[in-house]
């Protein structure tokens, strides 16, 4: 039985970007840990003789040739979910 | 003498001169374009969106794995590295963590008039974030995202360098071997080439807690601040303190380092193999195709310069030049001598240099420069007249076309020397007479006659000794 520690979770949420409330914090913690229990379910396969796989189609080397392709959506368009500009620039709150 | 020994590992970022991004054909040069214009769907991270590798990106790293005397990976991949931040649209970087593009290798560097090698540990492919500007005095940031996916080769050596100065030439032989395969335009005050330090200090065999000096972008910084970070731990742990394991900026205005971040502050990246983009297999033949493209490597240059006791400086002026160094590759491969080959390169740091400031496009290639010089040696022609036609030759005029519709052959028929020289005695009686009292200095004078008389056509030395001869008569 996978027990996570309120640590543990509360990194993770920091991670995530998710704010918890103090009295989440438990509650949660128990939740992902029983949903980890039945992830873990699959720790029961032996994997022991399998290569660790990544990729199931096959394709290899999708490349493209280096040529300038400009876009046709307006840079206008393309940006039009961001809150706020100033001078041609998203503007977000401070970071440094 | 301080009892403890530096260790110093080195990650430099090189940013490509591919012509489109990473992962989508938006333009990656942006040096003067508005921000926010040089995007699309992938670059800014839309949904639905899927990032296509750029084979040009590939290719380069394909020459730069020569450079650093690396095998290219058979099988290459790219992973996600995620973390949130205003710069990255998709909080997550596409870089290489298991299968980076190159392997091991290593890179030459000379100290102290002795080849030493360092270790590449490897060199991976990723993406650039975008552009952030925090405007002072202000509770905002500004983000530019038109350099969000531009290609990086990250190289990153092992911890084999053990000095200052080692790590000043490593930086700057990687930065020759970038520029010089073209992989990189090595502006490094807009960042394209910039680098990571880790040092740490010992006074055992064991190694010391390590500190990373982030974000560098000269060689003197480079240098400055890790005198000031090795100086900085000794002192602590002298002092009876220990050594936090952080990561550190460096203050140029102040000189000093300062704490930015601590190691338990640090971000858990949770690295995973990128969905997206299909794996690479990287053939034989598509390496050594790439690979033949490559004219000369720096360390080349260096070794024959190092045999001909040319000095570090005088060396790196040539090897700062790939256009030149290749121009010196092909000449000295076709003179006989050391000392001819050393008069190559007299003519590349030398005059060459003088016409390169005025001339766009030089077009002088080895073969004619070592025909220069051979014309000088073997006696057609003086050096006076080889520095004459000289910009004729560095415009892509072959020497012995000039010479003979120019007539420029130096006069070496002793004959018609001879009854110059006699005139010019005749003509000026009283030096002569001089001379023959015993003023030796006056021989300059008549020297300097002749070779106007010439039009500079005359071999110097045997203008000197015929005059003599016949002074003396
Ligand atoms: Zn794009």
């Amino acid at each position: 039985m996978a027990k996570l520690t309120v640590d543990e979770i509360q990194a993770v949420a920091k991670l995530a970007r998710i704010q918890l409330q103090d009295n989440e914090l438990a509650s949660v913690s128990e939740e992902v840990s029983s949903i980890l229990d039945f992830v873990m379910a699959i720790n029961e396969v032996d994997t022991a003789r399998v290569v660790p796989t990544s990729q199931v189609t096959g394709i290899t080397n999708v490349w493209r040739e280096d040529e300038v392709h400009k876009c046709k959506i307006a840079p206008k368009d393309l940006l039009s979910e961001a809150p706020d500009f100033q001078d041609g620039c998203i503007k977000v709150k401070k970071v440094l | 003498m301080s009892k403890y020994k530096p260790t110093i590992g080195i990650e430099i970022h090189a940013q490509l001169t591919t012509k489109s991004k990473m992962f989508c054909g938006c333009d990656n040069n942006s040096r003067k374009a508005q921000p926010n214009v040089n995007i699309c769907p992938v670059c800014i991270a839309l949904p639905g969106t899927l990032p296509v590798a750029n084979k040009g990106a590939i290719e380069m790293a394909i020459k730069l794995a020569h450079g650093l005397n690396a095998k290219v990976a058979t099988n290459t991949s790219f992973d996600r590295k995620n973390y949130f931040y205003p710069d990255s649209p998709k909080g997550y970087q596409i870089t290489q963590m298991d299968q980076p593009i190159i392997q091991k290798g290593h890179v030459e560097i000379l100290v102290a008039d002795q080849f030493i090698s360092i270790g590449i540990h490897h060199a991976h492919l990723e993406e650039d974030a975008g552009k952030l500007i925090h405007p002072e005095g202000t509770d905002y940031s500004l983000v530019d995202f038109n350099r969000a996916g531009t290609p990086l080769v990250e190289i990153v050596s092992e911890p084999d360098i053990k000095s200052t100065e080692q790590a000043k030439r490593y930086l700057q032989e990687v930065y020759n071997i970038v520029t010089s395969l073209g992989v990189c335009d090595g502006d490094m005050q807009h960042g394209n080439f910039k680098f990571d330090l880790n040092v740490s200090v010992s006074n055992s065999a064991e190694l010391g807690t390590r500190t990373e000096l982030k974000n560098l972008n000269s060689f003197r910084n480079a240098e400055r601040a890790l005198s000031y970070e090795i100086n900085r731990q000794i002192e602590v742990l002298e002092g009876g303190g220990t050594i936090e394991q952080e990561t550190r900026g460096w203050n140029d205005t102040k000189a000093v380092t300062f704490s930015q971040r601590s190691k338990e502050q640090a971000n858990d990246y949770r690295y995973f193999p990128e969905p997206d983009i299909p794996p690479m297999v990287l053939s034989r033949e598509l390496v050594s195709s790439v690979q033949s493209e490559i004219k000369i490597l720096p360390i080349n240059v260096r070794k024959e310069l190092h045999l001909l006791k040319l000095s570090v400086s005088e060396q790196d002026i040539l090897i700062s030049q790939p256009k030149t160094a290749e121009i010196f590759m092909s000449a000295q491969a076709r003179l006989k001598s050391p000392e001819l080959v050393k008069q190559a390169v007299n003519w590349l740091v030398g005059d060459y240099q003088a016409i390169l400031v005025k001339t766009k496009k030089p077009v002088l290639t080895g073969g004619n420069l070592a025909e220069l010089i051979t014309l000088i040696e073997d006696g057609t022609i003086s050096s006076k007249i080889a520095k004459d036609i000289f910009a004729e030759v560095v415009a892509g005029l072959k020497p012995t076309d000039i010479v003979s519709s120019k007539g420029l052959k130096q006069l070496s028929d002793n004959s018609e020397l001879e009854l110059i020289i006699k005139k010019i005695i005749l003509d000026n009686p009283k030096p002569a007479e001089a001379y023959r009292a015993g003023n030796e200095r006056v021989l300059g004078f008549f020297v300097g006659q002749a070779m106007q008389a010439t039009n500079g056509q005359a071999n110097p030395t045997k203008v000197s000794s015929l005059m003599v001869k016949l002074l003396k008569e």
